[in-house]
């Protein structure tokens, strides 16, 4: 469910951060929106910041090493005609992705 | 806040239960399911009637808990039993349970509720031992409830 190369970079960053333990401390970044992290160099040196074995960090996007699981998400979300994120369904009906229609749409469907 | 915003705006953060590539999940013991979970289980009641709906959230309960209007008291499940772990007074929650994390738990109530009158869940399935998912509950190749009334599927950026 990763589309364009900026989400793509953003996914294995942060799988490869996850590797050592620091998912949330990738995904959190890559949501406040800095756009350096998007850039191998930025990656690093936010690996670097959260104290992370910034070799083997490297090593890891340059090795490309979760692509595969990234790419079989694309596969999937491609196969469930989804084309772009954020895309939310609530029991299988697409909603608008505010939080409102969300909560509505699950309210909705909870009762 | 900032974050708080963006990510609502980027990011859905209701998810029960998101189905996703067919990827294992680290660290659950046996079989691996063959979708791909995304988030944790949340429950939630209303305090205005005793419809029960499931959400899930994102990265913090306190973000879930400032987008549902009238509740009062967060509730954690700590695998034994449901624990006040916050309150929010005028739309914000008080310290404590803006601090919570992935990490703390795998079930949210939020409501003013006796904890006696909720549910109390037993897992189901194999707890996930590491990695970001840790602490959640994997059953049937989904995390949280499989038999959730409401699926909330969110396909976002990060597996």
């Amino acid at each position: 469910m990763i589309f364009g190369a900026q989400s793509e970079f953003s996914a294995l960053a942060t799988e490869c951060g996850a590797d050592q333990g620091a998912f949330w401390d990738f995904h959190d970044e890559y949501m406040s929106g800095r756009a350096s992290l998007y850039a191998r160099a930025g990656a690093i040196g936010l690996a670097e910041d959260l104290g992370l074995d910034a070799e083997e960090f490297t090593a890891c996007i340059d090795d490309e090493r979760h692509l595969p699981a990234i790419e079989a998400a694309q596969r999937q979300a491609r196969s469930e005609g989804i084309s772009g994120t954020p895309t939310l369904t609530v029991n299988g009906q697409r909603v608008a992705s505010s939080a409102a229609s969300v909560i509505a749409a699950a309210r909705a469907a909870a009762e | 806040m900032r974050k708080m915003m963006i990510a609502a705006v980027g990011l859905a953060m209701l998810i029960v239960v998101v189905l996703g590539a067919a990827v294992g999940l680290p660290g659950v013991g046996g079989q691996a399911p063959g979708l791909e979970p995304r988030v944790e289980d949340l429950s939630a009641m209303t305090p205005n009637s005793d419809a029960t709906w499931q959400a899930g959230y994102r990265t913090t309960g306190a973000q879930v808990a400032a987008m549902l209007p009238g509740l009062d008291v967060l509730w954690r499940w700590d695998g034994r039993r449901w624990q006040p772990y916050g309150t929010r007074a005028d739309g914000e929650l008080l310290p404590g349970a803006a601090n919570f994390t992935i990490e703390t738990g795998d079930r949210l109530w939020i409501g003013s509720f006796d904890p006696s009158r909720m549910p109390q869940p037993e897992p189901e399935g194999a707890v996930i031992s590491e990695g970001h998912r840790r602490g959640l509950v994997a059953d049937r190749a989904v995390v949280g409830d499989p038999d959730a009334p409401v699926l909330i599927v969110d396909y976002g950026d990060f597996l």
